[in-house]
């Protein structure tokens, strides 16, 4: 079985894959990452695809206009955009708000919203937040939003808008605050079936991202569980 | 569709100013190991020739960590002027440049190494210095040779990509490059701006060709 | 008083394993002819003169001026010597008309006129657009040494120029050159394996055989004796 997992939920998806494997045994787990745009496109192409676990809705509301869902689509976690900057930044310990209007920032990394569900939020949340404009001219698109994180930690921007559960495993970079205008969002980590799937495991994997185990993974890795 | 046009006059600023840099630059080092056999020629050559060897990511790697802002050369530059060159016009610049110039160093000294040397001997006894020689000799003689390589490395500045990515990054209104927005429409699912750019592409491309075909025939002086 | 002999040269030249040993002397100018079998040294003299080959050893003299002598350490690079030389295979530049070749080495200020004025005394006026491609061999040579003479040389270095051509070509030729190229009254060196054409043309000329200069003379003696 073939399950493509979107970048932010790398980690958790592969330890998860391999508890699936262990008590499945006979089923062969083969992952596949990347962000959320990409697999999304993969699908679109015809790739040999039973599971996509994407970082956001758009992403599966594109599947879905063009028929590659089988099934309803499943929420596994919630997550949370977040605002982190390099350690050592000036910015520390101050409003997320005050850093976003400020004119002494220069460079926020995001990702496109076109192609990542991080960089669709951030655009979405922003733009609630009346902060859109002020914002957009700064933003550096990162491909994925790992490589978001990175840029804050190299000191390449003066701040990254990222998952919360990325920022939990940050080195160098300092989480801030949540984004302005993103508490009304619906961040959500979307699991779905492709059509191609056949039989029964793809629905038992799916399942299995509800159950006990993986509902104490996601907490562990900061992700909020889904409303059940 | 402006984000279209901007991005085409990014790449062909890019693709214009890696060329108009790149080729005197390569020019001279190919005339260089050409003529002289010195220690530490081969040495030269190598390092010149990686970036058409190494995978691009590898060769955006290296840029990286001699130009970011923690780099050889990023960091002082940092210190100085309070400035880094990732993010910016000048990466994709620098960039662009690196992959073509080995280009240009290969196409040229095959043709400089296979040059009659009477020519330049007669132009000696008529009175030419070296500098002259080389500007009234050499490059004419050349010249079919050094238009293909300006070809060569323009096509090979506006298409680059990979390495472009890791220096430059994805920066709307600064870096996005033609290529990056190809990627960018594909991965978005939006073919139809995906075609769109890929034609403006090929188009540029193909004029390129057939300016510098025109070019290499036309004689000059 | 010491009158300066036009040209004076006395060389030692290694190439190839190899040794020659070559002198010759002009006390007027005129043309020197170099006569004797391929493969005698013979352009590896004309080039040592030109300056582009450095003797192992000996001196060099045109007209009081020392363009090499190992006793003292002076070498005058080939730029320097005003030299026309014209090789076997005259490289002619392929990407200039005749105009453009003849005038290479004369000052742009100086140069449509200089050219303007050398066409017409070598009666090469209707050349002046063509192409080098396009010429026939005589009228190449006939260019190439033109383009020699343009800058005004002190020396003249013609290698073989007529070997290529067919026995008309080279008889018209010859009688081109003794019209209007010896007018010009330069020192020239005529490098030939040809004996009616050293007859014809030279002045004075060096015998050379097995590396080294064997008689020195006026053509119809040195010729006359072997």
């Amino acid at each position: 079985m073939t399950v493509s997992i979107a970048s932010s939920f790398r980690d958790i998806g592969t330890t998860l894959a391999a508890a699936f494997e262990a008590e499945n045994p006979g089923v062969a787990v083969q992952l596949n990452h990347g962000p959320s745009g990409m697999l999304a496109r993969q699908i679109e192409d015809g790739a040999p695809v039973d599971v996509f676990v994407s970082a956001g809705w758009p992403e599966v509301e594109r599947l879905q206009k063009k028929d590659l869902v089988a099934g309803e689509p499943v929420v596994v976690a919630r997550n949370r955009l977040v605002v982190v900057v390099p350690e050592g930044s000036p910015w520390i310990g101050k409003e997320p708000r005050a850093l976003l209007e400020s004119s002494d920032v220069t460079r926020i990394a995001s990702g496109d919203p076109a192609t990542v569900p991080f960089g669709a939020y951030a655009k979405q949340a922003l733009e609630a937040a009346g902060l859109w404009t002020t914002v957009q001219p700064k933003l550096v698109f990162a491909s994925e939003v790992r490589q978001a994180l990175t840029y804050a930690e190299q000191k390449a921007v003066d701040a990254s808008l990222v998952y919360a559960t990325d920022a939990r495993i940050a080195k160098h970079a300092v989480l801030l605050g949540d984004v302005p205008g993103a508490a009304g969002l619906r961040i959500e980590t979307v699991a779905i079936r492709t059509p191609r799937a056949t039989g029964e495991t793809a629905g038992r994997f799916l399942a299995s991202l509800r159950g006990e185990r993986a509902r104490k993974a996601l907490v562990d890795a900061g992700f909020t569980l889904p409303v059940p | 569709m402006s984000g279209t046009g901007f991005s085409l006059w990014l790449s062909l600023r890019v693709a214009l100013l890696a060329t108009a840099v790149v080729l005197p630059i390569g020019v001279l080092i190919a005339h260089v190991q050409a003529r002289w056999r010195y220690p530490g020629h081969g040495l030269v050559t190598t390092v010149v020739l990686l970036p058409l060897v190494l995978p691009p990511t590898v060769t955006g790697y290296y840029l990286v960590m001699l130009l970011g802002r923690e780099g050889l050369l990023g960091a002082p530059l940092h210190q100085l002027t309070g400035a880094s060159i990732m993010f910016t016009f000048w990466a994709c610049a620098v960039t662009a440049a690196t992959m073509a110039l080995p280009l240009v160093v290969r196409t040229v000294q095959g043709a400089f190494e296979a040059l009659d040397p009477t020519y330049e001997e007669i132009a000696a006894t008529l009175g030419l210095g070296p500098v002259a020689t080389f500007l009234r000799v050499r490059i004419p003689l050349a010249w079919r040779a050094i238009v293909a390589a300006g070809v060569l490395a323009f096509a090979r500045a506006i298409g680059e990509f990979g390495a472009t990515m890791m220096l430059a990054g994805n920066v709307p209104g600064r870096t996005n490059t033609m290529p990056l927005e190809v990627f960018s429409a594909y991965l978005a699912g939006d073919d139809a701006r995906a075609h769109v750019l890929v034609l403006l592409l090929t188009v540029v491309s193909a004029v390129v060709i057939v300016v510098a075909e025109r070019l290499a025939r036309r004689p000059i002086g | 008083m010491d009158v300066q002999p036009a040209l004076e040269f006395d060389v030692v030249l290694h190439a190839g394993g190899r040794s020659w040993h070559h002198t010759g002397r002009m006390d007027r100018p005129g043309t020197l002819v170099l006569f004797g079998a391929s493969g005698a040294g013979k352009t590896l003299t004309l080039r040592a003169l030109a300056g582009l080959t450095r003797p192992a050893g000996g001196h060099v003299r045109c007209g009081g001026r020392v363009l090499f002598d190992t006793a003292t350490g002076v070498v005058v690079p080939p730029q320097s010597r005003r030299v026309g030389y014209v090789p076997q295979h005259t490289g002619l530049f392929p990407y200039l008309n005749v105009r453009g070749n003849v005038g290479f080495g004369v000052p742009r200020a100086t140069r449509a006129t200089r050219v303007d004025a050398l066409l017409a005394e070598l009666d090469l006026v209707a050349l002046g657009d063509r192409a080098p491609a396009s010429l026939s061999g005589g009228e190449q040579q006939r260019v190439a040494i033109a383009r020699a003479l343009a800058p005004g040389p002190q020396l003249l270095l013609l290698d073989e120029p007529f070997s290529a051509l067919d026995r008309a070509a080279r008889r018209e030729l010859r009688a081109w050159f003794a019209a209007h190229v010896r007018a010009q009254a330069q020192v020239v060196v005529l490098v030939t394996h040809d004996a009616e054409e050293a007859r014809s043309l030279g002045d004075r000329l060096v015998l050379v055989e097995d590396g080294a200069t064997v008689a020195e003379g006026a053509p119809a003696e040195v010729l006359g004796r072997s």
